[in-house]
C-alpha cells in the first residue's frame, strides 16, 4: 500500500484524539462499574444480605453528615424520648425496656 | 485545594497578611469574610423562614404526646405500644412536612435517585410514576397487613403482661419481643410506602434556576473580591453542570447501597476531564475550590449543635469523645514519629477522615490546616474504600460473634468512617444497634467543630511558626482562617437557639426545619461543587506522588485498628461495666 495514500494526523492532531479517547475510555469505565461491576459484587452472599437490606429499607449509605440521614432523625427522636421517658423498671420486672431487635 | 492555584500552594494559600497589612477592607475582599456573610445570609433567611412559620399545633401535640409517654413509663416496665404510638405521632410533626417547605424544597433540590434510567434524575411523568405505584404497592400492602398483625399481636402481648401486674419476666420480656416485631414491621412499612407513593416531577427547570442562583450568590462575592465576574459566570455554568452529573452518579440505587457519595463522583468527574482533554480555560475563573468550601462549612457549623453531645449521656461521651481524640493524636504522632511522612497536613487530614467521621470531618479539617487539593483527595479516597469494606464486614462479624448489639452499634458508630454507612451498617444488624450506632456517630460529628478549631489554632500557633520562635497572639489572629470562625459562631448560635426551644421543638423547625429543608441542601451544593473544583484542578501524577510508599495506606490502617480496639474496649467498660442501666433505657 502506497505510504503517501494514507491519511496521516499530525501529532496536535493525536494528542487531541488520544485526550477525547481517553475521556471516552474513563466514562465508559464508570459505566462499566456502575452497571456491570458493582451489581456483580452484589450477588457476593455477603454483600447481597447486606445491600438488599439498605435498598428495600430505603437507607441512604452515602450521606456525609447526620443531618443528611433520615435514619439518623428517627434515632435522634427515639434516643430523646427513649432517654426522657424511660421506663422505669422495677424488682421482679423485666429490666429490658424494648426498642426493637 | 484552591482549583486554579499551583499544586504546591495550599488551600488557603492566600498570601498572609502582616499585622500593619491588615485592613477593614479585608471584610468585603478576602473569600474567608465572604463564606461567612454568605454562610450566615443562608441560615438567617432559614431562620425567619421556618421560625416564622411553625407547624400549626405544634406545641399541643408535643405535650399530649409527651403526657401519654411520661404516664406510660411510669406504668409498665418497657416501652409500651402506646408510648411508641404517641412517640410516632410527635415525629410526624415537622417544618419540612409544612406546604411552603416542600415549595422550597422543589427549588433547592438535589437530582432524584434512580435505578436503570438516569433520566429519572430529572423527570418522571405520570405514566412512569403511575407504573412505580402499581410495582410498589402489592408490597406496600403486605407490608402493611404484616404491622397489623404484628400490632395485634403486640397489644395481646403487652396486655397479658399488664394482667399480672407487669410482675411475671416471661411475660415481659414476651411482650418486648412482640413490641420489637412490630417496631421493626413498621420501618419496613414506612420504607415501602416511599416507594409506593411515587408522584411526577420535572426537576431539570429547577436545577436550571439553582444554577442561575447560585453563580449569582457566588458571582457577588467574586466581583467584590476584584475578580471579573462575567468571566466566572460563564465558568460556573460547566462546573455545576459537573456537579449535577455527580449527584445523578450518586443518586444511583446501586451506587447509594455501597455509600459511594457526590463527592467522591464529583472528584472522579472533574478528575477525568482535566487529565484527559484538560479543563477549559474559561471554566478556571469559577474552580473556586476555597471559596465554595468554607461557605459550605459556616453552614455545616449550624448542624453542629453541641446539645446532641449528652443524647445518650456520658458513654457516648467516652465512646465518641474521649476515644476519637486519643486516635486522632496517636495516629498523627505515628505518622510523624514512624511513618515519616512528609505533609503534616496530609497526614492530620488522614487522621481526622479515619477517626472522626470520613468526608465531612477530613474537609473541615484539611480547610482549617491549609491542606493541598490532593491531600484532601487522598483521604476521601481512603475514606471511601474503607467504609464500603467496614459496612458489610463489621455487622457480618458482630452477628458471627455473637456479639450484644448496643456494644456492637456503639462499635460501628465508633469507628465507620462514614455517617450514611454507620446507619446502613446499624440498621442491618438491628434498631437497637442502629439507635447506638447512629447516636455515637451523632455525637462523633458534633466533635468536628472542636477538632477544626484546635488544628487551626495548633497550625497557626506551632506548625507553621518558625522553630523556636514565641508565636504572638495577634500573629496566630492573622493566620488563623477566618471563616473557622464564622464556622464556630454558628455552631454556638445554632446550639443556643436549639436550646432554648428544647429538644422537641427543636427538632421539628431547626433539624427537620431550617437545617434538613434548607441549608443541609445548599451544603451539599457547596461541597459538591468543591469537590468538583478540586477534581478539575488536580494533575493525576500529583496525586500518586502523595501516595509514594503506601504510607497514607499504612496510616490509615494501624490508625483504625487503634481505633477498633479502643472503641471496643470503651464501648464495653462504658455500656456494660459502668452504666449498665443506660443500655437497658435503649
Amino acid at each position: 500500500m502506497d505510504e503517501a495514500a494514507t491519511p496521516v494526523l499530525c501529532p496536535a492532531a493525536r494528542g487531541i484524539w488520544r485526550r477525547w479517547a481517553g475521556l471516552l475510555a474513563g466514562l465508559a469505565t464508570m459505566g462499566v462499574f456502575v452497571f456491570v461491576i458493582a451489581p456483580a459484587v452484589q450477588h457476593w452472599r455477603p454483600v447481597w444480605a447486606v445491600h438488599t437490606f439498605v435498598e428495600e429499607r430505603g437507607i441512604d449509605a452515602s450521606a456525609l453528615f447526620y443531618t443528611e440521614s433520615e435514619e439518623f432523625g428517627r434515632v435522634q427522636r427515639h434516643m430523646q424520648d427513649a432517654m426522657r421517658f424511660a421506663p422505669q423498671p422495677s424488682q421482679g420486672k423485666s429490666h429490658h425496656t424494648g426498642g426493637g431487635g | 485545594m484552591a482549583g486554579n492555584e499551583s499544586p504546591e500552594t495550599s488551600a488557603g494559600a492566600e498570601p498572609e497578611p502582616q499585622a500593619s497589612e491588615s485592613r477593614w477592607s479585608e471584610l468585603w475582599k478576602k473569600e474567608d469574610y465572604w463564606a461567612i456573610w454568605l454562610g450566615f445570609l443562608l441560615l438567617v433567611v432559614g431562620l425567619v423562614v421556618f421560625l416564622g412559620k411553625p407547624p400549626e399545633g405544634m406545641e399541643q401535640t408535643i405535650e399530649k404526646a409527651n403526657v401519654v409517654m411520661e404516664a406510660q413509663s411510669q406504668q409498665a416496665p418497657f416501652k409500651t405500644v402506646a408510648w411508641y404510638q404517641a412517640h410516632d405521632t410527635k415525629a410526624k410533626v415537622k417544618s419540612t412536612s409544612e406546604p411552603f417547605a416542600k415549595s422550597i424544597g422543589k427549588w433547592i433540590s438535589k437530582p432524584h435517585g434512580w435505578k436503570t434510567d438516569p433520566v429519572d434524575s430529572f423527570y418522571l411523568n405520570e405514566k412512569g410514576a403511575q407504573g412505580k405505584r402499581e410495582a410498589a404497592t402489592p408490597k406496600y400492602e403486605e407490608a402493611k397487613g404484616k404491622t397489623a398483625g404484628l400490632l395485634a399481636e403486640a397489644e395481646a402481648a403487652e396486655a397479658a403482661a399488664g394482667a399480672a401486674d407487669f410482675e411475671n419476666e416471661g411475660l415481659n420480656g414476651k411482650a418486648v419481643e412482640a413490641i420489637g416485631a412490630w417496631r421493626t414491621a413498621k420501618e419496613e412499612e414506612s420504607a415501602a410506602k416511599k416507594k409506593a407513593d411515587v408522584k411526577p416531577y420535572v426537576q431539570i427547570g429547577y436545577l436550571a434556576l439553582l444554577g442561575v442562583l447560585l453563580a449569582g450568590f457566588f458571582g457577588v462575592g467574586v466581583r467584590c473580591m476584584g475578580q471579573p465576574m462575567a468571566r466566572f459566570l460563564v465558568g460556573f455554568s460547566f462546573v455545576f453542570v459537573i456537579a449535577v452529573v455527580a449527584y445523578v452518579c450518586a443518586g444511583q440505587a446501586t451506587m447509594k447501597t455501597y455509600g459511594i457519595e457526590y463527592a467522591a463522583w464529583a472528584i472522579a468527574i472533574g478528575l477525568l476531564i482535566s487529565n484527559t482533554v484538560g479543563t477549559p480555560k474559561w471554566v478556571m475563573p469559577a474552580v473556586q475550590t476555597e471559596y465554595y468550601i468554607k461557605t459550605g462549612l459556616v453552614l455545616l457549623g449550624a448542624e453542629i449543635l453541641f446539645g446532641k453531645i449528652l443524647t445518650i449521656g456520658i458513654p457516648g461521651i467516652f465512646v465518641a469523645w474521649v476515644v476519637t481524640p486519643i486516635v486522632l493524636v496517636s495516629t498523627y504522632i505515628f505518622g510523624q514519629k514512624v511513618l515519616k511522612i512528609p505533609s503534616k497536613t496530609l497526614n492530620i487530614t488522614i487522621s481526622a477522615d479515619m477517626s472522626v467521621c470520613g468526608v465531612s470531618a477530613a474537609i473541615a479539617t484539611a480547610s482549617a490546616c491549609r491542606a493541598k487539593k490532593e491531600e484532601l483527595t487522598l483521604a476521601v479516597g481512603l475514606s471511601l474504600v474503607f467504609t464500603s469494606i467496614m459496612m458489610i464486614a463489621m455487622p457480618m462479624a458482630i452477628k458471627a460473634m455473637g456479639m450484644d448489639h448496643v456494644l456492637g452499634g456503639a462499635w460501628m458508630g465508633g469507628t465507620i468512617d462514614a455517617t450514611g454507612a454507620v446507619a446502613a451498617a446499624g440498621a442491618f444488624l438491628s434498631d437497637r444497634a442502629l439507635y447506638v450506632a447512629a447516636t455515637i456517630k451523632m455525637i462523633q460529628n458534633v466533635l468536628i467543630g472542636v477538632i477544626a478549631f484546635c488544628v487551626a489554632v495548633y497550625w497557626c500557633a506551632k506548625v507553621e511558626a518558625e522553630p523556636s520562635k514565641r508565636v504572638s497572639v495577634m500573629e496566630i489572629w492573622y493566620r488563623f482562617p477566618k471563616f473557622v470562625i464564622g464556622f464556630i459562631v454558628a455552631s454556638i448560635a445554632f446550639s443556643v437557639i436549639y436550646e432554648y426551644l428544647g429538644s422537641d421543638v427543636g427538632a421539628t423547625v431547626i433539624d427537620n426545619g431550617v437545617i434538613g429543608g434548607f441549608t443541609e441542601t445548599f451544603r451539599g451544593w457547596f461541597f459538591c461543587l468543591a469537590f468538583v473544583s478540586i477534581g478539575l484542578a488536580t494533575d493525576f501524577r500529583e496525586l500518586a506522588h502523595y501516595f509514594r510508599g503506601g504510607k497514607p495506606l499504612i496510616l490509615y490502617v494501624c490508625g483504625q485498628t487503634l481505633n477498633l480496639a479502643l472503641t471496643l474496649l470503651m464501648a464495653y467498660i462504658m455500656f456494660f461495666k459502668v452504666f449498665p442501666d443506660i443500655a437497658a433505657k435503649i
